[in-house]
């Protein structure tokens, strides 16, 4: 950057006497001129350089001081500056930015309305939703559903939407016939008194609906992802579950993406990762990367027929459609593809996420949220009641320490660099970001760096589970004490290059070992066992992984384990609604497998008898491996004579199997019937189950039983079951018993964890007394989610087998 | 209209009607551009599927035959799906890539084949043979089971025609299209539900490989296409008939002037846009293959490259990574081989992220040479030189042979070899089929069988 500066205090001079900045207090006489920039650099008139990590507001995607757009817009402005676009005239670059946004866009967005910015953006989608039910006959729908800490500009259509107070004070009336509801922030559990975040929400969205009448409403506004308010994603089942109720009502959904849009998530549109398909879609900031102001209303086809009818949308801006905006708008997007920077957003993004998040160990960070690069370090005096704790305070600090530029809102620090930030860029950022409030937490000093080692803590039921540093400093002091730690630990400590009990206290700490799973195919279980448990005899169990990709791999089983997990089983099927007091028949490898000793330990606590079907799954997968299709179908011929004989004489209550085996039921018209007329809960695991099997099971083959699936690993001695709830659409999502059993999703060629809602492998760990099984790689991919509300961890979904494993190839067959 | 019109739905058409599945594929145009979504349904419901077809009645003779026919017409003329018979062709050449006219040829095929299918069925029919009996010692011809499976092709949309005649002979059918070019598939089950077929009488069945191998397996009878690995994999098989590669030749003797065929030479190399089984792959020459093949080059070079939905086009067209990628194979193969027409290149760019595919013409040094048995989806031949004493081993394993040739020994004999499926003597282009003469054989042979009634029972008072 080499512009000469200029007079800098002359500038700032006139600048207090002649402008009104927004959001700048009275008192405040600092001004920063910036004079020029280039990628995440900036420099002001004094010449000091900053390093832009706010995107200006949220956007410079490309970066600053990008030579070819200015080209761009010179060439556009030789040609043709600008014309109107009201009536029929129209530009080339409006014409084609329009096809590529719909090319883009999330179906069914069909056409494009240009604006100078979201906020005229916003406006116009309401003015539109109205118009929409004002010709279809009912002109009475004319309220407007909005949320509470929801952004839309500060327009008076889009600040009466916004849900913040300061932007309706002293500024009212406001537009009439505005509700504005509660939006899902899982971090607060206490704004939903109890209840489920989403069910709250939903409920709520459902009484006002009734009570102002679905007839009056006409549109519901809301960010996909809260911005402004703390980068706050909801639960993923948040908008498919609002947008369906909306469209049950005829109620139109406007998808506020100024900020998500174009790749700050890592998506061209948020929308695309939370699976929801609005009727319209409002756009800027990134449209252009600042480049020009700029907005674009994205509008569905069905409402696109209606208001684009008739006379017309009547309305327009002025600078809609213009010509060298758009041709601006079209290079940005174009430097977007060319530059990937979406997956660079993604990359960059879980670079200093993973960096920031380790602020969450500090007494005054309660959470930090990152997706692609939108980060929220939300403060609190106390992050175990969420007690906000101011953080207008950190960015001026962190930038006259460090140059560095970052933004909050009441108290969250908020982190939104162009999407051009390099690695080293974004370190220095995580770096002055975690010394400033480092600093600060060290001195309120409000609770110990690392929790103090209660070893009990490994005796919590898993229901009522301690927090993931608990446990760690716990469980790491029990495996690696020399008196207490198994055999097989403590050998292999002496390779760690890391003292496990001091350097692991947070789960992304569990990363530093190694995966271990492969040496137990040679291991002696006894060594397996912590020396804790004394000299006493155990009644020890040993189970081994499937042994179809080499020899098999053994597990010590301890009582305890099976007894806090069981119980934990046990807790989450009543949560489940499964009855007591029901048979059970499991049909699945018993054996050397955990399968079916499982099966016959919860019949046995759940007060029912236990019937097994047992198969060998190694010889049925290394027939279908093989091609030997006949034996396969013998032997499934066989199995299914077995569960004929039990379903036939017996009363079960409940089937516990795998969906291969599910399918062959199923398709035996006798069984099928058995099944339907005899069983309440059929229990999948063990293999995947796609989402069109699973429709077809709830809704055509076994309607009457309840579907629970299962998903465990032996390695880590655990599973769990799918999350309560799920609509057809919605993929098996398993919540593990966390903090005792933890996922990562890790992309297998860099092993960095996954963007959420994106897939990976998965990796498992297991902490507790008996067992430390940490980094263990399954033979699964999976899509990342963030954890059921008030569950903690991750969660995964729509289980996938890899097509090879350690060099063979992956078969599913009856098992 | 600005950007890209919603997606068509290609629903699975199961037995309790369009079934949407989660799991969809997108199909494109050689552009690249998306043209449809296909849902893929999995395992279950294809088992579901099977066992609905298997419970169902057969349709009556005297009911289907007519619904056939019903179906090659609607498939022909009507609105199905949201498309219109245009529509349907238009967006058949912009996903195969075949010609827009020769789509235009198949969709009428079609209709002729389905109008006409139980008597081209029952050109298999053992002479004596009945569907019923009459009291006295019969053989009665009867299916040898209830559900066929089709594993179909996406090269080209005239094969639909085949498996009509499975339903006209009272089968019940389970199609799984191809996920390249599935739109013909369904429009023709479409049409047959629309026509009087029940959904539990023929269902289109959208899967991938894995659950494909389910499908045959659980019906009856399966018609399987695919390459060589298809073929190996049921070569055993008597439930299922594979359909290859067809590997179709022309075979010139030195007592043939071959300048007075070229145009038949040059039709069985390019018609059908040189995709089809029944193309010329290979041309044998007892003599100088050269000028043949120089020949050939000369005619086959002047051939337009067009978009497919031309009226003009004659020639394949394939997305531009997929050209280049079949470009650089077929250049591999054809090392030591010298190139007459297309060794520089055969790809021809349309501008619009497609890629025609120019002739090809190769001479190879010998008959037994590997690239004879190539078979490419655009019109590339191989030129070989033939004597006596190569025998009819070049030869073998053909679905169509035409002679040019006044020898009518060698005539003899290569009638007499089982593996040369069709054989043509003289000016006929390997592609053209006689109507109610076999294909691959009678589709009939493969599904029915004869058996002996006698009825002793006095008859009813």
């Amino acid at each position: 950057m080499t512009a000469p500066l200029v007079d800098a205090d002359a500038l700032v001079k006139t600048d207090r006497s002649r402008l009104i900045h927004p959001h700048l207090p009275g008192d405040v006489t600092d001004r920063i001129v910036m004079v020029e920039g280039s990628g995440c650099r900036l420099r002001d008139a004094h010449g000091r350089e900053y390093l832009d990590a706010t995107g200006g507001l949220l956007l410079a995607h490309v970066g600053h001081g990008r030579r070819d757009l200015a080209e761009v817009a010179a060439g556009q402005m030789t040609k043709l500056e600008y014309y109107s676009s009201f009536h029929e005239f129209t530009n080339e670059p409006s014409i084609r930015l329009a096809e590529k946004l719909i090319d883009l866009a999330p179906s069914p967005m069909e056409r494009v309305y240009f604006t100078s910015g979201g906020g005229e953006a916003v406006d116009a989608a309401l003015r539109m939703a109205r118009l929409y039910h004002h010709r279809r006959g009912e002109p009475e729908r004319t309220w407007i559903l909005a949320r509470n800490f929801g952004y839309h500009g500060v327009s008076y259509g889009g600040a009466a939407a916004t849900g913040m107070p300061m932007f309706h004070q002293g500024f009212g009336p406001m537009l009439p016939n505005v509700r504005h509801l509660t939006p899902p922030m899982p971090f607060h559990p206490e704004m939903y008194g109890g209840e489920d975040p989403t069910e709250f929400c939903l409920r709520e969205l459902r009484e006002t609906i009734e009570e102002i009448g679905a007839d009056r409403i006409a549109v519901m506004i809301g960010e996909p992802i809260l911005g402004v308010a703390g980068v706050i994603e909801p639960p993923s089942d948040y908008w498919p579950r609002v947008r369906e109720l909306l469209a049950s009502h005829g109620i139109l959904l406007i998808l506020d993406e100024v900020i998500t849009a174009f790749g700050r998530t890592g998506h061209w549109f948020a929308a695309e990762r939370l699976g929801v398909a609005p009727d319209f879609v409002v756009t800027a900031k990134g449209l252009t990367s600042g480049y020009f102001p700029m907005g674009a209303l994205l509008v569905a086809d069905r409402v696109v027929d209606v208001v684009a009818r008739d006379e017309g949308f009547i309305g327009g801006y002025t600078y809609g459609g213009h010509a060298t905006g758009c041709a601006v708008a079209l290079a940005n997007l174009e430097i977007m593809e060319r530059e990937n920077l979406l997956a660079a957003a993604v990359d960059v993004g879980d670079h200093l996420g993973a960096q920031l998040r380790r602020l969450e160990e500090l007494p005054i960070v309660g959470q930090v949220r990152q997706i692609g690069l939108m980060i929220g370090i939300e403060l609190a005096q106390d992050p175990d009641t969420g007690e906000p704790l101011s953080a207008g305070w950190v960015p001026p600090l962190v930038r006259e320490r460090s140059g560095i530029i970052v933004r909050n809102n009441p108290n969250t620090v908020l982190v939104s660099p162009p999407l051009v930030m390099s690695h080293d860029e974004a370190d220095q950022v995580a770096a002055a970001v975690t010394d400033v409030l480092t600093e600060y937490a060290t001195r309120k000093r409000k609770r110990p760096a690392a929790p103090a080692v209660v070893l009990p803590v490994l005796d919590t039921p898993w229901d009522r589970p301690p927090s993931m540093p608990e446990l760690l400093a716990a469980a790491m002091e029990w495996h690696f004490d020399p008196k207490t730690g198994s055999r097989f630990w403590l050998e292999r400590a002496k390779s760690l290059d890391f003292d496990p009990r001091k350097d692991v206290r947070t789960e992304a700490d569990l990363e530093l070992f190694p995966n271990v799973v492969d040496e137990l195919r040679d291991v002696r279980v006894e060594d397996l066992v912590p020396r804790g448990y004394g000299d006493r005899r155990i009644a020890l169990d040993v189970y081994e992984s499937g042994g179809t990709t080499g020899a098999p791999k053994r597990i010590a089983w301890l009582p305890d384990l099976h007894d806090q997990l069981n119980s934990w089983h046990s807790q989450v099927l009543d949560d489940r609604g499964v009855p007591h007091g029901a048979n059970w028949l499991t049909i699945g490898p018993s054996g050397p497998h955990m399968f079916g000793p499982m099966g016959r330990t919860l019949a046995h606590r759940r007060g029912g008898i236990p019937f097994t079907v047992d198969l060998d799954p190694r010889w049925a997968k290394k027939c279908a491996a093989e091609g030997r299709s006949e034996e396969s179908r013998r032997y499934l011929a066989h199995v299914l004579d077995q569960v004929g004989e039990i379903l036939r004489s017996q009363d079960v209550g409940v089937v516990f199997t795998t969906p291969p085996l599910l399918e062959a039921l199923a398709g035996h018209e006798e069984l099928a019937e058995l099944v339907n007329r005899k069983v309440r809960t059929l229990i999948w695991g063990g293999a995947s189950m796609d989402l069109d099997t699973r429709t077809l099971f709830r809704k055509e083959v076994f309607p009457g039983a309840q579907l629970l699936g299962f998903y465990g690993s032996t390695m880590v001695g655990a599973g769990m079951y799918e999350r309560a709830g799920l609509a057809d659409d919605e993929p098996p999502t398993f919540d593990p018993p966390y903090p005792f059993v933890s996922l990562r999703v890790v992309d297998p060629d860099t092993g960095k964890t996954v963007p959420y809602g994106e897939r990976g492998q998965v990796v498992m760990n297991h902490i507790s007394r008996s067992m430390l099984i940490p980094n263990n790689l399954e033979r699964d991919t999976a899509v990342r989610l963030p954890g059921a509300p008030g569950l903690g961890g991750d969660a995964v979904a729509d289980i996938r087998p890899v097509p090879t494993f350690g060099g063979t190839a992956v078969v599913e067959g009856v098992y | 209209m600005p950007g890209s019109p919603a997606p068509l739905h290609l629903d699975a058409l199961g037995p309790s009607g369009p079934y949407r599945a989660q799991a969809r594929e997108v199909v494109h145009d050689v552009t690249g551009r998306p043209v449809a979504e296909l849902s893929m349904v999995p395992r279950l419901y294809v088992q579901r599927g099977l066992a609905a077809l298997r419970r169902a009645e057969t349709l009556p003779p005297d009911e289907r035959v007519p619904a056939l026919a019903e179906a090659g017409r609607l498939f022909a003329t009507a609105t199905l799906n949201g498309m219109t018979a245009g529509q349907y062709e238009h967006a058949v050449a912009r996903v195969s890539g075949l010609p827009i006219t020769m789509v235009r040829e198949s969709t009428a095929g079609i209709a002729a084949g389905l109008a006409g299918a139980y008597g081209f069925a029952g050109q298999a029919r053992p002479r004596g043979s009945r569907d019923t009996s009459n009291g006295a010692g019969t053989a009665v011809w009867i299916r040898r089971g209830d559900v066929l499976a089709v594993l179909a092709a996406g090269n080209h949309p005239g094969i639909h025609a085949q498996w009509a005649e499975a339903l006209a002979l009272g089968y019940r059918v389970a199609v799984r299209p191809s996920r390249r070019e599935p739109l013909s598939a369904h429009r023709l089950v479409t049409a047959l539900h629309e026509a009087g077929f029940g959904t539990d009488r023929v269902v289109l069945l959208p899967t991938d490989h894995g659950v494909a191998d389910d499908l045959v397996g659980g019906a009856d009878l399966a018609v399987v296409y695919g390459g060589d690995d298809v073929v190996d994999k049921y070569r055993s098989s008597t439930a299922v008939l594979p359909h290859g590669p067809g590997r179709a030749k022309i075979l010139i003797t030195a007592d043939t002037d071959f300048t007075r065929h070229l145009d038949t030479i040059v039709d069985s190399v390019s018609r059908e846009a040189g995709a089809a089984c029944v193309n010329a792959t290979a041309v044998f020459v007892e003599g100088d293959p050269a000028p043949v093949a120089e020949a050939l080059a000369d005619r086959l070079a002047g051939l337009p490259a067009l978009p497919p939905e031309d009226d003009r086009a004659v020639l394949p067209v394939r997305g531009l990574d997929a050209a280049r990628n079949l470009e650089k194979f077929v250049h591999s193969e054809a090392a030591g081989a010298r190139a007459w027409l297309g060794g520089d290149t055969i790809v021809a760019e349309l501008g619009d992220g497609a890629a025609a595919l120019r002739p090809a013409v190769f001479q190879l040094d010998r008959a037994d040479a590997p690239q004879a048995r190539l078979e490419m989806p655009f019109p590339c031949v191989w030129v070989a030189p033939w004597s006596r004493a190569d025998g009819l081993a070049p030869l073998r394993d053909t679905i169509v042979l035409t002679a040019l040739t006044s020898d009518r020994d060698l005539v003899g004999r290569l009638l007499d070899e089982p593996t040369v499926r069709n054989l043509h003597v003289g000016d006929h282009p390997t592609h053209v089929l006689v109507p109610g003469l076999p294909h691959d054989g009678y589709l009939g042979e493969f599904l029915m069988r004869s058996k002996t009634f006698t009825d002793a029972a006095p008859a009813a008072p």
